[in-house]
């Protein structure tokens, strides 16, 4: 995971999974969406949680290198911050899972938990207190039609103001009364997969735990260059480009971005695709914290 | 060396530390085995934690002995409120002067319900152990 290691040409700049992979051979974030999720947009739908970039993470381009060999040293990419891949195969549902690593990322922050090596393939840390997330909890608001995809303004405009549910799978027992399985896709061993459910068929009562899961300050870069300051400080940044939507979070100078896809891999943005895709990206930078991290739901 | 030098000295030392980086020790320090919990507490408007104490704070919790976690001052749990286990770091942290910008972050050490120690905006691994130990 050294910021300085070449990056594998294969895994730069990949077309979108969702266009192979999809049975309808459309992407779950069309151009359509794209046009849609102006920063302006992405922030009004955040309300009261949007932020403007503060002034104090800004970090000169030419420290940018420095900033980068201190997150190695210290595995405090948003990258560490990380605990698991998602697996959204063959669905639409990137943007939700996009969401989800975003929010694992900003929560872990907060608990003090860190991966050195960030999420492995069929790989679960050993006594990590992450909460896995559920992407269809979010989705199926977005969504109600299943195939098709949804906006990033959708997405986090529900997950701000209903919260997120817990997936199945968790690494512990927390005692959680609602949880939903992750995705109606492939899944793995830290996501649970399942048939679809609709907002009218949530667990009852599904707003009390959900609550306990939003996220309560929202950061939008007006610029790619803050985009990377936002990453050299351990925020994940969500975009939506190319068909696709997913979370920037490693920057390894000269070449571009890291991200974990939800196709239980690791992929790469070259500078170009930064350069062209940040508008409509956001960061999580707080969310919801317990009363104890043992009972994150209370 | 004279009992009155010895403690000319402890004072000079004492001074040197208050001045250095805030660091308050209010009553008698709680030893290792006391602490419970270590909380950064912060406000990003004023920067992030120091990449380095971000991993000294989650390295101390992976050892599963001490509770080590940071803090942002905009946080509340899911009804609104400031998490019950950040009731006391912050009010300690807001009676050392956070969030300014000469005191961006304060990292309170626990002791049950109980803050025992404090440093103002500390730089170092060692800057943390000292106050965590």
């Amino acid at each position: 995971m050294n910021s300085f290691d070449l990056i594998d040409p294969a895994l730069l700049d990949a077309p979108s999974p969702e266009i192979a992979q999809s049975p309808d051979g459309h992407p779950g974030y069309t151009t359509k969406f794209e046009a849609e999720d102006t920063t302006d947009a992405v922030r009004d739908a955040c309300g009261s949680a949007s932020r403007s970039f503060p002034k104090a993470l800004w970090i000169e381009p030419k420290d940018w290198e420095t900033k980068a060999r201190e997150n190695d040293k210290f595995k405090t990419w948003p990258m560490n911050y990380s605990s698991r891949y998602t697996n959204q195969v063959p669905t639409h549902e990137c943007t939700c899972h996009s969401l989800v690593q975003n929010f694992e990322c900003a929560w872990n922050r907060a608990a003090g938990l860190s991966y050195a090596d960030g999420p492995r393939k069929n790989f679960r840390y050993a006594k990590t207190r992450a909460v896995f997330m559920s992407p269809m909890s979010v989705y199926n608001r977005a969504n109600p039609n299943i195939r098709g995809g949804a906006n990033v303004r959708q997405v986090l405009e529900i997950a701000v103001k209903y919260g997120i549910l817990p997936d199945k799978i968790q690494p512990n027992e927390y005692g959680f009364k609602h949880q939903l399985q992750g995705t109606q896709g492939g899944g793995n061993s830290n996501q649970s997969s399942g048939e679809w459910v609709s907002v009218r068929n949530m667990p009852a009562g599904w707003e009390e735990t959900a609550k306990h899961f939003r996220p309560l300050e929202v950061i939008f870069p007006e610029s790619y260059e803050q985009a990377v300051c936002l990453v050299l400080h351990g925020y994940m940044v969500s975009v939506g480009r190319s068909g696709h939507a997913i979370p920037w979070a490693q920057y390894l100078p000269g070449q571009g971005m890291a991200y974990p896809d939800s196709y239980n891999v690791t992929r790469y943005d070259s500078m170009a695709t930064v350069r062209r895709a940040w508008g409509g990206a956001f960061a999580i930078a707080t969310v919801t914290a317990p009363d104890d991290w043992s009972k994150p739901a209370g | 060396m004279t009992p009155a030098r010895r403690l000319g000295i402890a004072a000079l030392l004492l001074v040197i530390a208050v001045s250095r980086g805030g660091c308050g020790i209010p009553g008698l320090p709680v030893g290792p085995s006391g602490v419970t919990a270590v909380v950064y507490v912060y406000e990003k408007d004023y920067g992030e934690p120091p990449a380095v104490i971000r991993a000294t704070i989650s390295k101390i919790d992976s050892e599963g002995k001490i509770r080590a976690s940071v803090f942002e001052e905009d946080t509340t749990d899911g009804t609104g409120e400031v998490p019950e286990q950040y009731k006391v770091p912050l009010a300690t942290a807001r009676d050392k002067g956070f969030p300014t910008e000469e005191v961006p972050a304060v990292l309170v050490v626990m002791a049950g319900d109980k803050s025992v120690r404090f440093m103002k905006a500390p730089k170092t691994e060692q800057d943390v152990m000292q106050v965590v130990q």
